[in-house]
């Protein structure tokens, strides 16, 4: 029964519990309907803070002067808020959906899906990276972004960017860059400096000079400057003090290795901060060149100015004098300073300033020089004289007259000169003949007296020999002697002064010449047994009688210098010398002594004693005029004691140097 | 020795004509000798010879010796008015022209003139008037 007792209590208890609990539940349940009820209004509450929030975030966002955009993991835009549309000028759904890569700076794209790739696969959560992109008008912006991975659990969700427009940033970089390559680079020497130092020094200051920067930048740079330069660059930073800029202002500067090179300065001072801002130039060579210059102009100038002709200068387009020398003021008698800028109207009567503008135009239209052999020109204080000018054009480098250069030389005393030259040279001329005509004539007329003197003489002593006595026969001896000696001389002196008389050049037969000389010569060729052999002789332009004369002499000359006991052999020969032919007489004679060569074909010079060798010293000079007149050349090879040959040429074309005088006995 | 009948010299110098005569003597070609002093005397004296009866004191030259360098007239231009004689005053007649003058142009000159005929140097050599007379007469 315990069971039934127990059914029946637990049959109450189990009322008594299952009451209670479902008051407890009941309890329960009012408390979480009313947690529900709680939590229900919480929520709403929250959703409304939420959505309040979101619409203040969202409020924040559009309202932003920071760009921004959203997208998902494979990067394409799911957000982007109004500043980023401005910056890159797209609208809203030209963004979203849209890779945002594609609007990278295209040179970019590849550097910058590298850089994100990285960034990502090393688990980088943000991260902060510049580049540019192209904005719908095609503008390159540079911007910088941070990136935000958006993470599910492991995963990355999206990305959050917040963008900066660095356009204006990136081009001030660039632009200081820019200045700072320039400042680097520059050949010139820049500085930033103060009153007694340099504060900042390009990296050329280093390289000219020589020194460190430290060297330079601690130093005072006057300790630099040459001791000569320093007061003067004192007063420069005086003027500069003043707020006054430098220009062009020269010092020198010691280099490291103690040599100075020449600077040329422009200074901006700063008057508040009095700080200059300077760059210099090494004109050290310009400086050399300028020098140079300077000393070539010089050196030309002196030429030009010290020539003792006049040099003058016109400009090519309105013909005005632009340089005139020393030689040129004095001919004309008026200063450079009167002569400058003015033309030949100011100073030559029109007929003459027409005549030199006439030339002038003609040499700078013609672009070539011309000689102007004469032309009167009249000056202030000489009177009229007469130039000789040489007008030259100077051309610029297409050939357009810039120029006339004037050359003159004043040839008025010259001409006069030469008129006196001539006249003198007429007037000896004419003595020339009148001499030659006395020697002529007086030589002629000697002859006839002498031949008389010797005729009788010859008479009176075939009258008296036998009869006369010693001493008388030997006097009659030396009278026939000398008259014969004297005959002798006036003959040859008669064939000398007879050379380029009325002489014609005709074609002659060298060979006909030689046959008529030997025949001519028959009894003394006969008496001395001499061997003449000649070659063929050659036909040519000359005078027979002069010719034959010319042979005769050289002829007889080896007949009578043969030696003793030894026959005479001579030899003619002939050269052909393309214009000319070369002629030689070889003889087998005494010869002749070297010192005697030169004074051989001078006038009544005999190289032996009459006694032994009869002769006037005539005969060789007759052969010199002779040849001279030919145009042509002789003389003598010999060794003494073996014989001599003669040289001579004549030329196979030729034409009389001078005409003689006609000459006609009285 | 063959001997010619008068030999005329025509010259100025009598210092000439004197030594001539002495050789034409020597050399024995001739006994008559007469001299011009001039061409104009010559011509005259040629004129003369060919009048009649004038023989003896004109006699007609066979042989001639003419200086170029006289007064009056002078060789040169003697030849010139004996070319216009009449030819039978010159018959025969052989001028030599005897000269100082080496000048060849002299000699080119007067052997231009026909009626001369030979060109010689003075002085007159006996050889050479056994020459002239040998070849011409």
């Amino acid at each position: 029964m315990a069971s039934f007792q127990n059914i029946s209590i637990r049959n109450k208890l189990t009322a008594i519990i299952r009451n209670r609990a479902i008051k407890e539940l009941s309890q329960l349940n009012e408390q979480l309907e009313q947690r529900v009820k709680e939590c229900k209004a919480n929520l709403t509450k929250t959703q409304a803070a939420l959505q309040l929030s979101q619409e203040k975030y969202h409020k924040i966002v559009e309202q932003t002067d920071i760009a921004l955009y959203s997208s998902d993991y494979k990067e394409y835009l799911t957000y982007v808020n109004a500043v980023f549309k401005k910056l890159s000028g797209y609208t809203e759904n030209e963004l979203v959906g849209k890779l945002f890569l594609e609007i990278i700076a295209p040179d970019w794209k590849e550097k910058v899906t590298k850089f994100y790739k990285e960034q990502f696969d090393n688990k980088v959560q943000e991260s902060l990276f510049s580049f540019p992109i192209i904005t719908k008008s095609g503008e390159k912006k540079w911007i910088e972004q941070t990136v935000t991975q958006l993470k599910e659990g492991d995963l990355i969700a999206g990305l959050n960017a917040i963008v900066r427009d660095i356009t204006e940033r990136i081009k001030t970089e660039e632009k200081l860059k820019e200045y700072q390559y320039f400042f680097n680079n520059s050949h010139d020497l820049i500085t930033i400096a103060n009153e007694s130092h340099f504060e900042i020094i390009n990296p050329n200051f280093r390289k000219v000079l020589g020194y460190s920067e430290k060297e330079l930048l601690e130093k005072r740079f006057m300790d630099f400057i040459h001791p000569d330069d320093v007061n003067t660059t004192l007063l420069e930073i005086e003027k500069l003090r003043t707020g006054v800029e430098s220009l062009n202002f020269r010092n020198r500067y010691r280099r490291k290795d103690g040599s100075y090179l020449l600077f040329e300065w422009n200074v901006t001072p700063d008057p508040i901060t009095g700080k200059f801002y300077a760059s210099a130039r090494d004109i050290t060579d310009r400086k050399k060149a300028e020098n140079k210059l300077i000393e070539s102009e010089h050196f030309l100038n002196s030429i030009i100015e010290n020539i003792p002709n006049m040099i003058f200068v016109k400009d090519a387009k309105d013909l005005r004098f632009v340089r005139f020398n020393k030689a040129g003021e004095d001919l004309l008698g008026y200063s450079k300073a009167d002569l400058m800028g003015k033309n030949d109207y100011d100073f030559f009567p029109k007929t003459e300033a027409d005549f030199f503008t006439t030339k002038d135009k003609e040499v700078l239209e013609s672009g070539k020089l011309l000689e102007i052999e004469e032309e009167p020109i009249h000056t202030r204080y000489k009177g009229d004289r007469i130039v000789e000018t040489k007008k030259i054009p100077i051309l610029d480098g297409h050939g357009h007259p810039l120029y006339l250069l004037g050359i003159s030389n004043d040839i008025t005393d010259l001409k006069k000169l030469l008129a006196e030259l001539k006249q003198k040279s007429e007037e000896l001329a004419n003595t020339n003949k009148e001499l030659e005509q006395f020697v002529y004539v007086a030589s002629h007329d000697l002859q006839e007296p002498l031949r008389t003197i010797s005729n009788f003489v010859v008479l009176l002593k075939k009258k008296y020999s036998g009869t006369a006595d010693t001493a008388t026969a030997q006097y009659l001896q030396f009278v026939v002697d000398a008259a014969t000696r004297m005959q002798n001389l006036i003959k040859d002196l008669l064939d000398l002064s007879r050379v380029g008389k009325n002489v014609v050049f005709i074609e002659v037969d060298c060979n006909e010449v030689l046959t008529e000389v030997i025949a001519d010569m028959e009894a003394s060729i006969k008496e001395s047994n001499a061997k003449i052999t000649a070659a063929k002789l050659p036909v040519l332009k000359g005078n027979t009688r002069e010719l034959k004369q010319l042979f005769q002499n050289l002829i007889s000359n080896a007949i009578k210098f043969h030696k003793k006991n030894v026959i005479p052999e001579i030899n003619i020969t002939v050269e052909d010398k393309n214009t000319e032919y070369l002629f030689a007489i070889k003889d087998n004679g005494i010869g002749i002594e070297e010192q005697s060569i030169n004074k051989l074909f001078v006038i009544f010079h005999r190289l032996n004693t009459s006694t032994e060798y009869p002769g006037t010293g005539i005969g060789l000079a007759t052969c010199k005029k002779i040849v001279d007149l030919h145009n042509g050349k002789i003389w003598i090879e010999s060794k003494f004691g073996e014989g001599s040959t003669f040289y001579f040429t004549l030329p196979k074309e030729n034409n009389l140097k001078h005409n003689g005088t006609q000459t006609t006995l009285k | 020795m063959k001997k010619i009948n008068c030999i005329l010299l025509i010259d100025d110098n009598p210092a000439d004509n004197e030594y001539h005569k002495i050789i034409i003597t020597e050399a024995n070609v001739c006994n008559n000798i007469q001299i011009a002093i001039d061409g104009r005397k010559a011509i005259d004296y040629i004129m003369k010879s060919g009048e009649p009866n004038q023989s003896s004191t004109f006699p007609k030259p066979d042989l001639i010796y003419l200086d170029i360098n006289m007064p009056q007239m002078n060789g040169f231009e003697f030849l010139e008015e004996y070319h216009r004689l009449d030819e039978r005053l010159k018959a025969k007649i052989v001028i030599i022209m005897l000269t100082t003058s080496l000048n060849p142009d002299d000699k080119i000159r007067a052997m231009s003139y026909k009626e001369l005929t030979e060109f010689e140097n003075k002085p007159l050599t006996v050889e050479m008037l056994h020459e002239t007379v040998e070849k011409y007469f």
